[in-house]
């Protein structure tokens, strides 16, 4: 059975790892340029921002092993996949409180729709660039 | 005594006189002497007035008139011109009347000079019996006599107000300054956006198709994205948007 050598694949990893962060590096360059921070804001938001993301994508990680093939299906499948809904949930209420702390609400608010945007325009970009590919298999 | 008897005596031959009841009738009414003196004199007192309405005899003077008079006029005067300053505040200024006549009389010497510039302009004497003669001499007879005449070059004088290139000319105008103001008016509504989008179009076309796969799979957690990105060797363009946005909306 064929394996990928380790330092192939973790060259792999550590590529896409790069190409995560540099996308999160646009996403922060992004939400701060939409809060416009002050100073003090920005020293207390970034590691509090940076921890909740990971902490959601530590979750959304584990749901998606959760709900991989090599899982096998069943009720427990099913309560883990619910817990981690409402772990997100938790996440996300969590960080709100923290940030509401040091942010005012309209800014909080503000910070949720830019991610929201950032999301929409990766998927625009993703589908303007799938247009020449798909002729071009 | 006998006169009394035949005072009596009488009685006897009237019967009819002896049933009349022998008391007196006649009563004051109560109070009326307390009251009569005061009414006596009212009385008189009426009847003096009456006698008084006639010019002969009325016409008194009250007591002690004229020893009061001159200290009421002084007051009614005082009075009256304290009401009068309070009420219009006009004074006549010193000497006011002394003057009056002459300044009267100065204005009217200044308004004749004033009217005056109107016969200043006088016409020159026999003007009108040489004008003819004159302006001949300036023009015809200038000629002439040959006197050189400065012949100024006259430019081409175009009327562009009536001109129909005028109309064109502002009706163009008009219509840039209008393009101009809606053009400029839309572009300012839209810079913030357009900039944001553009800051992110423009940080995110250099990341490749693959990383941005893995930021969505990681970030975007539903599982139809996933399997829509993951199978969708290539991602059908004309679904995809609003596969995503519909499931970004349940999702997040």
């Amino acid at each position: 059975m064929f394996r990928r050598p380790p330092n192939l694949q973790q060259r792999v990893i550590t590529r896409q790892q790069n190409g995560v962060s540099k996308i999160e590096g646009v996403r922060e360059r992004y939400i701060s340029q939409r809060l416009s921070l002050t100073t003090d804001e920005s020293q207390k938001f970034w590691p509090i921002y940076r921890r909740y993301q990971d902490a959601l994508k530590e979750i959304r990680r584990k749901k998606r092993l959760n709900n991989s093939n090599a899982q096998a299906n069943g009720t427990e499948q099913i309560q883990r996949e619910l817990y981690y809904e409402s772990e997100l949930v938790n996440i996300r209420r969590y960080y709100t409180d923290e940030f509401l702390k040091i942010l005012p609400p309209d800014k909080v608010s503000e910070m949720f729709k830019s991610e929201r945007e950032f999301t929409d325009e990766l998927i625009k970009q993703l589908s303007e660039r799938s247009e020449p590919v798909k002729n071009n298999p | 005594m006998n006169s009394d008897r035949g005072n009596r005596e009488w009685l006897n031959d009237y019967m009819s006189l002896k049933q009349v009841n022998p008391n007196n009738p006649f009563t004051v009414p109560e109070g009326y002497f307390d009251e009569l003196e005061q009414q006596t004199v009212s009385f008189i007192k009426l009847n003096e007035l009456k006698n008084g309405a006639s010019p002969e005899q009325g016409f008194t003077v009250p007591e002690n008139y004229f020893e009061e008079l001159r200290s009421n006029i002084n007051a009614r005067i005082s009075i009256e011109d304290a009401l009068n300053k309070e009420a219009t505040g006009l004074t006549v200024p010193e000497g006011y009347f002394d003057n009056l006549s002459q300044q009267i009389q100065s204005r009217i010497i200044v308004g004749e000079s004033l009217t005056e510039p109107s016969e200043v302009f006088a016409v020159p004497q026999d003007y009108f019996s040489h004008l003819t003669e004159n302006i001949l001499n300036k023009t015809a007879n200038g000629q002439k006599t040959g006197k050189p005449e400065i012949v100024k070059p006259r430019g081409i004088v175009r009327q562009l107000f009536s001109s129909s290139a005028f109309k064109y000319a502002t009706a163009a105008c008009l219509t840039l300054a209008v393009g101009a103001t809606i053009f400029l008016s839309q572009n300012s509504n839209n810079v913030v956006q357009s900039h944001d989008n553009s800051f992110l179009h423009k940080s995110l076309s250099a990341i490749p198709v693959d990383d941005i796969q893995n930021y969505l799979q990681l970030n975007v957690d539903p599982t139809d994205t996933r399997t829509l990105i993951d199978e969708s060797k290539q991602v059908n363009a004309d679904n995809l948007n609003t596969d995503l946005q519909d499931e970004l909306d349940t999702s997040q």
